[in-house]
């Protein structure tokens, strides 16, 4: 019975050379990248109960779910168009190729969120109170957003550059590489925001009550939030 | 023809091993080269080495507290002699996974050696400057002032440290360290979240040396500057 491969995340950590040849040479299989697949779950799932632990123990049992969902998701919803851009740019990559790198790039994220789930987890526990007045809360709240915003925008990033480095590894010289992986990042980030913005809440507003997904989930999109709502805001100057 | 003999040279004496507690010190500050060359040796000294290097960080800010917390009277002086090596070897705890990620990400293994070192080159620079700060601390009676001081000096200390780190570039290991000055970001901030949740750090404790009251560090600084 084929077994899957489990170090292949720290492989990734370690040695990511190791990793981008195994790709080049068609040595990773797809038990190797269910193995990374399973990294991502675990350790999303174990960033997502801090993310959302301040609220609920509620809330953090379900984020803990939706957060993996999300990053899986989403690289489940655009694997194909990314491959068929990397065939069309000449990149040479199969599916599985194009699958694994991805895969390879959000586990090295995850490696960051791993890092950083104890100074989350202590500014959680330290820093904000789920008790006070409406303004105390909105504060907490706005707090501990802000903490998981440069957080994970620390984990993309991270993980965004060893994807870019990845990929000029692996594609021949004529394919151009910088075009390829920006189409890959603006279609993750396109569908990232409209799923995140379906499975919300993940912070945990103290304004609304627990809830997996909130009952308006599929009502807007959004784009349409942004355009409708947050831009109007600001453009009146916050009135 | 007389056969020449040609001098006996004495062999090239090998390095002296960084285990003894006044020479890792003195090699940390004169020549960081050669701590890197102890870490990154892993030789069966290196637990020795580490273990050095925490006991001189923490006796350093054990003395930087003391000078620090005379503000307020030996009270508060004792008490932050026990509270700032906790304050800095909490954080240093909290910060090593994401150090040991970062660096691995960068391309260069790092371990908790360094991160002892790194602690030992702050405390290092804090006793240097632990008589300014008792100088300003025992003749003063503003806290805003006192506070800003000592964070003043803390982070002088500090980027010592991330210097101390840059100079490892020498050695091949530790050449690519991507991340690194990210990381000391990551870890001031943490301090200061360590140092607010350690409260009250320079005033008399009216209801013991801890508080289990939740607070943010701005909140704090805030209120106390």
């Amino acid at each position: 019975m084929a077994t899957i491969k489990m170090n292949w995340p720290v492989i990734l950590l370690r040695n990511r050379d190791a990793f981008w040849t195994a790709v080049r040479e068609h040595d990773l299989r797809w038990r190797d990248v269910l193995g990374l697949a399973l990294f991502v779950v675990v350790a999303c799932g174990l960033y997502g109960t801090i993310l959302a632990g301040w609220r609920s123990p509620r809330l953090s049992i379900y984020v803990a779910i939706k957060l993996p969902l999300l990053f899986l998701g989403t690289a489940m919803i655009v694997a194909v168009f990314n491959w068929m851009t990397a065939t069309l740019a000449g990149a040479g990559l199969s599916f599985r190729a194009s699958v694994a790198v991805v895969f390879a790039s959000m586990t090295i994220g995850c490696w960051i969120l791993l890092g950083l789930a104890p100074v989350a987890l202590f500014f959680l526990l330290s820093g904000v109170s789920y008790t006070g007045t409406p303004d105390d809360l909105r504060y907490a709240h706005n707090l501990i957003l802000m903490t998981h915003i440069v957080i994970l925008a620390l984990a993309g990033v991270t993980g965004n550059v060893a994807l870019l480095k990845g990929l000029r590894r692996l594609v021949p010289e004529r394919c151009p590489v910088e075009p390829l992986f920006l189409s890959w990042l603006v279609s993750f980030a396109f569908v990232g925001c409209q799923l995140s913005w379906i499975l919300r809440p993940f912070v945990g507003s103290p304004f609304y009550p627990v809830a997996f997904m909130r009952p308006d989930c599929l009502d807007r999109n959004f784009y349409q939030f942004v355009f409708t709502d947050v831009l109007p805001y600001l453009l009146a100057g916050g009135k | 023809m007389s056969e020449t003999t040609m001098p006996q040279t004495d062999p090239i004496p090998a390095p002296p091993c960084e285990t003894d507690s006044g020479n890792i010190v003195t090699a940390l500050l004169k020549s960081p080269e050669r701590v890197a060359d102890t870490i990154a040796g892993e030789d069966r000294n290196l637990p020795a080495t580490s273990a050095i290097l925490f006991a001189v960080a923490v006796a350093c800010h054990v003395v930087f507290g003391l000078a620090i917390g005379l503000f307020a009277g030996w009270p508060v002086a004792i008490m932050d002699a026990v509270k700032a090596p906790l304050v800095a070897v909490c954080s240093l705890l909290l910060c090593f996974p994401s150090l040991y990620v970062f660096a691995c990400v960068a391309g260069s293994p790092l371990t908790l050696a360094l991160g002892c070192s790194c602690l030992a080159m702050v405390g290092l620079i804090l006793v240097g400057l632990a008589p300014v700060g008792w100088l300003f601390a025992v003749s003063t009676d503003s806290v805003p002032f006192i506070v800003i001081l000592a964070l003043i000096l803390w982070l002088v200390a500090v980027m010592f440290a991330a210097r101390y780190v840059g100079k490892l570039r020498a050695h091949t290991l530790f050449q690519r360290q991507g991340g690194i000055k990210l990381w000391f970001l990551i870890l001031v901030v943490v301090t200061l979240q360590m140092t607010t949740c350690m409260r009250p750090m320079l005033a008399k404790p009216t209801t013991g040396w801890w508080t289990t009251q939740k607070q943010f560090f701005l909140s704090h600084f805030g209120s106390t500057l």
